[in-house]
C-alpha cells in the first residue's frame, strides 16, 4: 500500500518537479494548488502526510493548518510547512497553527524526503 | 528736549520772574501777617488807655455824686424831729413789753405789702408831721425817691410813701449801723420801688439822741435813673458808651436801656475784665448787645460802698468792629501795595533774566550753527561769569570734536578699503562653495538613485526569487539524482555547477534580506520645492503601458492652483506608483482615475479605481505593519503587500496623512494629503 501525500503549492513548476520526485520515492502524489482546493481534498482523500506552501490564493496556509488541527478526524495528518519566508516569527505561527514540522524554500531534496520518512517510516 | 531752533516753552526767564514774584509775595503776605496782628495789639492797649482814662474820669464824677449825697443824708439824719419821733416810739415799745409787740406786729412783714396806700395801717406811719416833713426832703432833692424812719428795734416809725418792707429783719445790718463807727452809712442792694416806679438803691445811717445814743435809723432810696443821668449822656465815637455795675456785673445803670439789675456779661468775661492787667478786654458776643465788644473800667469808690463791701464799677464799651477799624483800612492799602511791589517785581525779574539770558542764547545759537554743520561758528562770551566759564568748556569740546571727527574720517577710509578687499574675498569663496554644493547634489541625486534601486532589488529578491529558485533547484535535483534516467559525469557535473550556484544565490538573497533588516527605517529624505502636478503627470505616464496591458482606461484630473510643496519627489513617485500599480493589479475592467486638488493648506492626490474593492474589516489593517502575519496570508496578485505600509510611512514623514476609502465589489479610492507649507527640513530615519 503506498502512502498518499498531499502536495499544496500554487507554483506549478515547483509542484511538478516535487511530483516528479516523491513519486520516484514511491508515494502517491495528489496536488492542490490553493488553499481552499487543499482544504476539500484533505477531507476527501485522507492523505497520509500534507505538505502545505504558507502562501496560497483564496485560504492561505497557516489557516488549512489551524482548520484542520482543530478538526478531530483529521489532527492526525502530520503537516510539513512549506515556505519561502525565512524570518523566526513565520516559524513561530507555523508551530501555533499546529504545523508538525518546517521547510524553506529552496530546500534540499534530501532532507525532504528524510523529514518525510520520519512521520510515514519505511 | 525741544525741537532745534524752536524757544523753550518754559524759559529761564519765566522761571526767574516767578521765583521773585513768589519770594516778594511771601516774605509781603509774612511781612503783613506780623504788622497786622502788631497793629492790632497797639491798637488795642492805646483804646484801652483810652478807655480806662475816660472810665477813671467818669468814676471819679460818680464818686463824687454819690459822696453829696451821703452828705445830705447826714444832714436829714441831724434834724430834731427824726430823733424824737424815733426816740417816742422807742418808748412805746419799752412800755409795751414784748409780748404785746409780738401780738401788733405778728406777721406784719408778711401783710404790709398787700396794704393799700390809702389804707389805715399804712396811713398811721405816712399821715404825720414826720412824714410830712421827709415828703418836703423828697420835694427838694429829687434823687431822693423816699425816706423812711426806723426806731432802734427795727419797725417803722414814718415814711414818705409806703415803704417795701415793715421791719428791718436783718439784725446783723441793723447792729452794724447802730453799733458802727459813728456816721457809717450802709447802701444796699439795687431794687424796684413801687412807689413812686423807680429803680432806687437804699442807703442807711443811723439817728442820735443828744446824749449821742442811737435811737433810730434813717433810710433814703436813691432813684438811681435821676441821680447817674450825667452817665447816660456819655459818649465815645459812634457806639462808645458808659454802664455802671455793681462787683457781681449787675447793671445797676445802662444808658439807653431800661432793662436793669441784670448781668452786664456772662460771669467768665466779666472775672476776666476785673482781672486783666491793663483793664481792658474784647467780650465776644456780650449778653446785653450780642455782639463783640472792647470793654475797659475803672472802680467807683466812695466811701458809703467801701464801708457796705461793695465795689462798683464803670465800664465804657465800644464796639469792637468800630475800636479796630483802622487797621482794616491799613490792610487794605497793603494789599494794593502789595500788588504794586508784584508789578515792579515782575518788571524787575524781566530786566533781570535778560541780563542772565543772553549770553545762554547765544552760546544755544552758537551750538544750533555748530550742530549744522558750522564748524567755525564764532563764539563770543564775556561775562565773566560760569556761563563763560561753559562756553569755553564748549569751545574745547568742540575742538576736540573736530580733531576726533578728522580721525574718524581717516579710520572709516581705511575701513571701507579693508571690506572692499573682504568682499571681494567672500564672492569668490561663496562661488567656490556654491559649485561644491551643486556637485554635492548631484552626487546626492546619484546617491539616492542607487539606493532606490537597491531597495528595489531588495523587495523583488525577498520573495518573488525564492520560490522560482526552488523549483530551479528541484528540476536540477531530479535530473542530477538520476531519476529521469542515466546521466553521463560530464552532464552530472555541469548540473553540479548549476546546483551549487543556485545555492549560492538563495545565500546572497538571504544576506540581502538580512541587511534589509538592518536598514529598516534608515530612510533618507530630500526635500524640495515640487510640483505635485508634475510628479503626477511622470508617474502616469510611466504606468501607462500597465494599464494598456491590461486594457483599462487611465485617467488624469490636475487640480489648479495648487503653489508648490516642500518634498521628496522619488518618495512621492515611490509612493504613487505603488497606489496605482495596486490599482491596476486589483481591476479588472473600468477606469484608473488620478486626481490632484487643493485643500486650504494641503494639496490631495488620489488613486481611483473600479476594481473589487476592500472589506470594510481589511480596511483598517492595511496601513499595519506585519498586517499579513496577521490578518490572512492570501496571496495577492503579484504584490510583496509592503507597499502601503512604505508609502504610509513616506507620506507620514512629510507631515501629511493618507488613507482609504473603498466599498467591497465597487472599487477603491486611496488618498494621500501634503501640508503647503511644510517648512524645507532634512529628516533622518529613527
Amino acid at each position: 500500500m503506498k502512502k498518499k501525500i498531499l502536495l499544496v503549492d500554487d507554483e506549478k513548476d515547483l509542484v511538478t518537479a516535487v511530483t516528479f520526485r516523491l513519486n520516484a520515492e514511491g508515494y502517491d502524489v495528489i496536488v492542490a494548488l490553493d488553499g481552499q482546493a487543499a482544504l476539500d481534498m484533505a477531507k476527501k482523500e485522507k492523505p497520509d502526510l500534507i505538505i502545505l506552501d504558507l502562501m496560497l490564493p483564496k485560504l492561505n496556509g497557516y489557516k488549512v493548518c489551524s482548520l484542520l488541527k482543530a478538526d478531530m478526524r483529521y489532527n492526525k495528518i502530520p503537516i510539513i510547512m512549506f515556505t519561502a519566508r525565512v524570518q523566526e516569527t513565520d516559524r513561530k505561527m507555523g508551530e501555533e497553527a499546529g504545523a508538525d514540522d518546517y521547510i524553506t524554500k529552496p530546500f534540499e531534496s534530501s532532507v525532504l524526503l528524510a523529514k518525510i520518512k520520519e512521520f510515514l517510516g519505511g | 528736549m525741544f525741537e532745534r531752533g524752536a524757544k523753550p516753552k518754559k524759559g529761564l526767564r519765566r522761571k526767574v520772574i516767578v521765583v521773585i514774584c513768589m519770594t516778594t509775595l511771601i516774605v509781603m503776605i509774612l511781612g503783613v501777617w506780623l504788622g497786622y496782628v502788631a497793629g492790632l495789639n497797639l491798637l488795642r492797649e492805646v483804646a484801652g488807655d483810652v478807655h480806662r482814662k475816660l472810665s477813671q474820669l467818669l468814676a471819679a464824677n460818680v464818686t463824687q455824686v454819690f459822696d453829696d449825697e451821703m452828705i445830705k443824708l447826714k444832714g436829714y439824719a441831724s434834724e430834731a424831729l427824726f430823733t424824737e419821733s424815733a426816740a417816742a416810739s422807742n418808748a412805746r415799745y419799752e412800755t409795751a413789753g414784748d409780748a404785746a409787740l409780738r401780738t401788733q406786729f405778728s406777721g406784719i412783714n408778711d401783710k404790709w405789702p398787700k396794704y393799700d396806700e390809702d389804707s389805715a395801717p399804712v396811713r398811721e406811719y405816712t399821715d404825720n408831721g414826720t412824714a410830712a416833713r421827709m415828703r418836703a426832703v423828697c420835694k427838694a432833692d429829687p434823687d431822693v425817691a423816699r425816706v423812711a424812719l426806723f426806731n432802734r428795734f427795727g419797725s417803722l416809725v414814718a415814711a414818705s410813701g409806703k415803704t417795701s418792707i415793715f421791719y428791718i429783719s436783718n439784725e446783723r445790718w441793723r447792729h452794724d449801723l447802730l453799733s458802727g463807727k459813728p456816721g457809717k452809712i450802709l447802701v444796699g442792694n439795687l431794687e424796684f420801688a413801687e412807689t413812686p416806679k423807680a429803680w432806687i438803691v437804699p442807703v442807711s445811717v443811723a439817728i442820735k439822741d443828744a446824749e449821742g445814743k442811737e435811737v433810730g435809723i434813717l433810710m433814703a432810696e436813691l432813684n438811681v435813673e435821676r441821680l447817674f443821668s450825667f452817665i447816660g449822656s456819655f459818649k465815645v465815637d459812634k457806639s462808645g458808651h458808659a454802664v455802671l455795675v455793681d462787683g457781681n456785673g449787675n447793671v445797676i445803670y445802662h444808658s439807653g436801656i431800661a432793662q436793669t439789675n441784670s448781668k452786664v456779661y456772662k460771669d467768665e468775661d466779666y472775672n476776666r475784665l476785673v482781672m486783666s492787667k491793663g483793664r481792658y478786654a474784647t467780650v465776644y458776643d456780650a449778653n446785653i448787645h450780642k455782639r463783640s465788644i472792647f470793654v475797659s473800667f475803672f472802680e467807683v469808690t466812695p466811701q458809703a460802698l467801701l464801708d457796705s463791701g461793695k465795689a462798683w464799677r464803670i465800664l465804657i464799651e465800644q464796639n469792637a468792629e468800630e475800636v479796630f477799624k483802622p487797621l482794616n483800612k491799613i490792610l487794605g492799602w497793603m494789599v494794593i501795595g502789595i500788588a504794586f511791589l508784584l508789578l515792579v517785581m515782575v518788571a524787575v525779574g524781566f530786566i533781570f533774566s535778560s541780563v542772565l539770558i543772553r549770553p545762554i542764547q547765544t552760546l544755544y545759537a552758537a551750538a544750533i550753527e555748530i550742530s549744522n554743520g558750522n564748524w567755525d561758528h564764532p563764539i563770543d562770551i564775556s561775562t565773566g561769569d560760569e556761563i563763560e566759564a561753559f562756553a569755553d568748556a564748549f569751545k574745547d569740546m568742540i575742538a576736540n570734536i573736530k580733531s576726533k571727527q578728522a580721525e574718524i574720517i581717516t579710520t572709516k577710509n581705511e575701513l571701507i578699503e579693508q571690506s572692499k578687499s573682504l568682499e571681494e574675498k567672500v564672492r569668490a569663496r561663496t562661488a567656490d562653495l556654491t559649485e561644491a554644493r551643486d556637485k554635492l547634489d548631484a552626487y546626492a541625486k546619484e546617491l539616492e538613485k542607487a539606493l532606490m534601486v537597491k531597495s528595489d532589488f531588495i523587495s523583488m529578491a525577498s520573495h518573488e526569487l525564492r520560490t522560482p529558485l526552488a523549483a530551479i533547484k528541484e528540476g536540477i535535483g531530479i535530473v542530477l539524482d538520476g531519476k529521469t534516467g542515466n546521466i553521463t559525469d560530464q552532464q552530472k557535473e555541469f548540473l553540479y555547477m548549476a546546483k551549487r550556484n543556485v545555492d549560492r544565490l538563495a545565500r546572497i538573497i538571504n544576506d540581502i534580506l538580512d541587511f534589509q533588516k538592518l536598514e529598516y527605517g534608515k530612510m533618507i529624505m530630500r526635500i524640495k520645492e515640487n510640483d505635485i502636478n508634475e510628479i503626477t503627470k511622470e508617474v502616469c505616464n510611466m504606468m501607462a503601458h500597465m494599464a494598456r496591458d491590461k486594457r483599462l482606461e487611465l485617467v488624469i484630473s490636475l487640480g489648479k492652483d495648487i503653489p508648490k510643496i516642500n518634498c521628496d519627489k522619488d518618495k512621492i513617485t515611490q509612493v504613487l506608483t505603488n497606489l496605482i500599480s495596486n490599482a491596476v493589479r486589483f481591476t479588472e475592467k473600468g477606469t484608473i482615475t488620478v486626481s490632484t486638488c487643493k485643500d486650504d493648506n494641503a494639496a490631495i492626490v488620489s488613486v481611483a479605481d473600479t476594481g473589487i474593492g476592500i472589506k470594510e474589516e481589511d480596511m483598517k489593517h492595511l496601513f499595519q505593519k506585519f498586517s499579513q502575519i496577521e490578518k490572512g496570508l492570501e496571496r495577492k496578485p503579484g504584490g510583496t503587500g509592503l507597499g502601503l505600509i512604505i508609502s504610509k510611512e513616506i507620506v507620514e514623514r512629510h507631515k501629511g496623512r493618507i488613507w482609504v476609502e473603498s466599498k467591497f465589489g465597487e472599487g477603491t479610492v486611496f488618498r494621500f494629503v501634503l501640508p503647503i507649507k511644510e517648512r524645507r527640513t532634512y529628516i533622518k530615519g529613527a
